[in-house]
This record gives structure tokens, sequence and C-alpha cells, in this order.
């Protein structure tokens, strides 16, 4: 297995990239070099993965019962006053 | 209404205020109180600091324009009450500020990615507890950046917005938290045996 010449950068633009904040060109770049950059590749893989498991895994809590109408009671009181 | 002063068009009716809270406020109180509890970990606090956020919103209503991201108006507010009125009488240790854990983390190797044997199958096998516990072990700070990117959606410029930093700590902030994190899945995976011990 080869190393990337340059993964502390890929990694960045990888990030960049999956954050939706990167341009076509960079785009372009980076996926021209991820077809030919094994560990970037699987650098692709792995993040790709990782965002995925969190936006799954991580479990919403309900909001409790009652919360909105006891901010409109709140509120309620401010514009009495 | 070229007219109109500048405070007198920005003014909202009591009708229209209503409005506002239901249509662009009140929707996204589920987002709200789960940012709340990943910030305090205890859901009476939780609510109190969701419902301070909103009775802010409504006293400051004359600063928020129509047409802007509410969403990202309610969770700068919500982030501020959290420093300024919770995070001093919270139970979590104090934490170094922001400055400091940024300087910190400059400093050292963290910034640089730890390009790891974590492997695309050992995630498949994670538990739900396990991801948030390697979410929640993080420094507030940078629990927060992952939070607001990475399960609310928001952009760079609005989390810039939000924290009032730089767009360019935001990027880093958020570089540096995804190493943590990474690094914290890679103990879950290590303990689960998917990755070879070194
Ligand atoms: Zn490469």
């Amino acid at each position: 297995m080869t190393n990337c010449p340059d993964e502390e950068r890929c990694l960045h633009l990888l990030e960049v990239i999956l954050d939706d904040e990167s341009t076509p060109e960079a785009e372009q770049e980076y996926f021209e070099h991820i077809d030919q950059c094994w560990p970037c590749y699987q650098n692709y893989n792995l993040e790709k993965a990782i965002r995925k498991l969190i936006k799954s895994k991580i479990e919403n809590k309900p909001v409790p019962d009652g919360l909105i109408k006891s901010i409109k009671r709140e509120i309620e009181k401010i514009t009495i006053e | 209404m070229n007219q109109m002063s500048e405070t007198k068009r920005k003014r909202y009716s009591e009708a229209e205020k209503t409005k506002v809270f239901d249509i662009e406020f009140y929707p996204h109180i589920d987002s709200m109180y789960n940012f709340a509890y990943r910030l305090t970990f205890d859901e009476d606090d939780a609510k109190d600091l969701v419902q301070d956020t909103y009775l802010k919103a409504f006293r400051f209503i004359e600063s928020f324009q129509k047409g802007t991201n509410a969403k990202a108006w309610l969770f700068r507010i919500l982030k501020n009450s959290f420093i300024n009125d919770f995070r001093k009488k919270s139970k979590e240790p104090s934490k170094v500020d922001y400055q400091e854990v940024e300087s910190y983390y400059n400093s050292g190797d963290v910034d640089k990615t730890i390009t790891t044997d974590l492997r695309v199958d050992s995630l498949k096998d994670m538990m739900g507890d396990e991801v948030t516990n390697a979410l929640n072990t993080l420094d507030v700070d940078f629990r927060t950046v992952i939070i607001l990117c990475d399960l609310e959606g928001f952009k760079y410029d609005e989390m810039a917005r939000i924290l009032d930093i730089p767009i360019g700590t935001v990027r880093s902030r958020l570089h540096r938290a995804r190493n943590l994190l990474r690094e914290n899945l890679r103990v879950y995976a290590k303990t689960m045996g998917y990755v070879k011990k070194s």
C-alpha cells in the first residue's frame, strides 16, 4: 500500500467536501485524486461512514410534554406586565 | 414605507409576534431541546435553558429580521444563555475558555488527523450509547461544533454567527473535534476487537 504524498491536505479537503462547503473545482480535483490514491479512498469511505454513524446512532430525546405550553404561559405573563 | 423610521418599520404587532413564534420559532423546539440537553446533560436544565431562550427571543424579537434564519438566531441565544447564565452555576467542572482550548490544541499533534486503523466495518456494530458517549465526552466547545454541523446541519457561516467566532476558527475547531471524536470511536472499536492492539 502506497502512501499519499499529501494526505493531510486531502483530509481537510474531504471534510469541506462532505460539509458541502467546497467548490466544484476542488471537488473534481479531490475525486480524481481518490480514484488513484488508495489511502485517500479509504479515508473517504471511513469519513462518510462516521458521518452516517453519528446521524443514525445518536438519538434525539423527546421534548418534554407541555414545554411549549409553559413557555407560552411565561410569555403571556411578560405581555401582561 | 420609506418615511417610516427604522424602529417603526421593524416593530412587530402582538399578532405578528405570535405568528413568528408559531411558524418560525416553535418548530425548532426539538433541535433546541436536544442541543440544550447535550450541553447540560440534565433534562430539567435543558428545559430551563430552552424556556429561557424562547423568553429572550420574545424580549429581543425586534432584533430578529423576518426571513432570516430563525433556527440560527435561536441557537445563538441558547448558546449565549448557556455560557452566560448557565455554565457558571452548572455542575460541570469549570472548563478552560475557548482561547486556551484553541491554543492548547493548536500546539500539538491534535491538529494533524490521526489516520487510525479504524475501519468502516468496525463502525457497523457500534451501539448508539457508544457513539453518544464518544460525542459526550468531548470538551463542550468541540462537542458543540459537531452538534451544530453534523447533527443540525448548520453551514460554516451560520456556525460562525452562532458561536461568534471567525469562519476559519469554525473550520479548525471542527477539524480538531472530528479528530478527537474519531479517536474516541477508535477506543470503542478496539474494545470490540476490531482494531488490532498495537
Ligand atoms: Zn491521497
